[in-house]
């Protein structure tokens, strides 16, 4: 017997966090069941696009007594009202939440103004 | 007598439109997912033929974060992390499920991956399925 919360197609949307520091938006996308190789990003016209892809499906043999989780892979789509570095988003996996370093596009950092 | 699952019968045309059904209804954002910090730690229960694994969705915690505990049948997973940041408060949730009888206590083992937490109860030798030798 397949398992349809797994086998459907469907998606669901993680749970995010945004923060701000001087340099960067640092994003955070909670997705449990996710590794490292599950993780797919992509940037195109201002939306940033995340996809997780759990790694480990449910073993074969085990059959679930109750639910709670919804099996089924992720997907994000946030569109940016700012303007970032593209060419320099850095990415890490750390248990199961996926931590985006968007830096801040050149134009839009604070900077001092020496008084001459 | 042994309970057998019934499944609904599925008239063979019918199948297409409820897989439309379900797309629509799982396409839509659930109300849960605008929540940043669920209220409750999502727990599945499987078996298969030695144990009983119960899974818990934990994202972003460390090891030493997460604490587990077996009591009279009933699994709580407890998670506390203090706040790094001045100001911001410290985070604590917890979730108690009962596992069904018969597991040996003195096996549960637990693994934490990719944000999910597996415990493992193994199931007492005598309540593991045997074959009867029929002389």
């Amino acid at each position: 017997m397949t398992d349809t919360l797994v086998s459907n197609e469907c998606k669901i949307r993680p749970a995010y966090e945004t923060s701000e520091n001087a340099d960067a938006y640092e994003v955070r996308v909670f997705m449990p069941g996710v590794g490292k190789d599950g993780i797919g990003i992509s940037l195109e016209n201002d939306e940033l696009r995340v996809s997780g892809r759990r790694s480990a499906s449910i073993p074969e043999g085990w059959r679930p007594l109750s639910r709670e989780s919804r099996g089924a892979d992720y997907q994000l789509r946030l569109g940016l009202n700012v303007k970032i570095d593209g060419e320099k988003i850095e990415a890490r996996n750390e248990n199961g939440v996926l931590i985006l370093t968007l830096p801040k596009a050149e134009a839009l950092k604070f900077r001092k103004i020496p008084v001459l | 007598m042994k309970l057998i699952r019934y499944d609904y019968p599925t008239l063979p045309g019918t199948r297409d439109f409820d897989r439309l059904l379900n797309e629509f209804w799982n396409g839509l954002p659930r109300f849960a997912d605008f929540v940043a910090a669920p209220a409750r730690i999502p727990a599945d229960l499987y078996e298969d033929e030695g144990n009983v694994y119960a899974r818990f969705e934990l994202p972003g915690f460390k090891r030493e974060e997460l604490n587990v505990q077996l009591e009279n049948s009933v699994l709580t997973v407890s998670v506390e992390r203090k706040s790094a940041k001045e100001g911001e408060a410290d985070l604590s949730a917890n979730r108690s499920m009962s596992v069904p009888d018969g597991l040996d206590m003195d096996k549960v083992g637990a693994k934490y991956e990719d944000g999910v937490l597996t415990v493992t109860l193994p199931k007492k030798a005598e309540i593991k399925p045997r074959a009867i030798e029929i002389r």
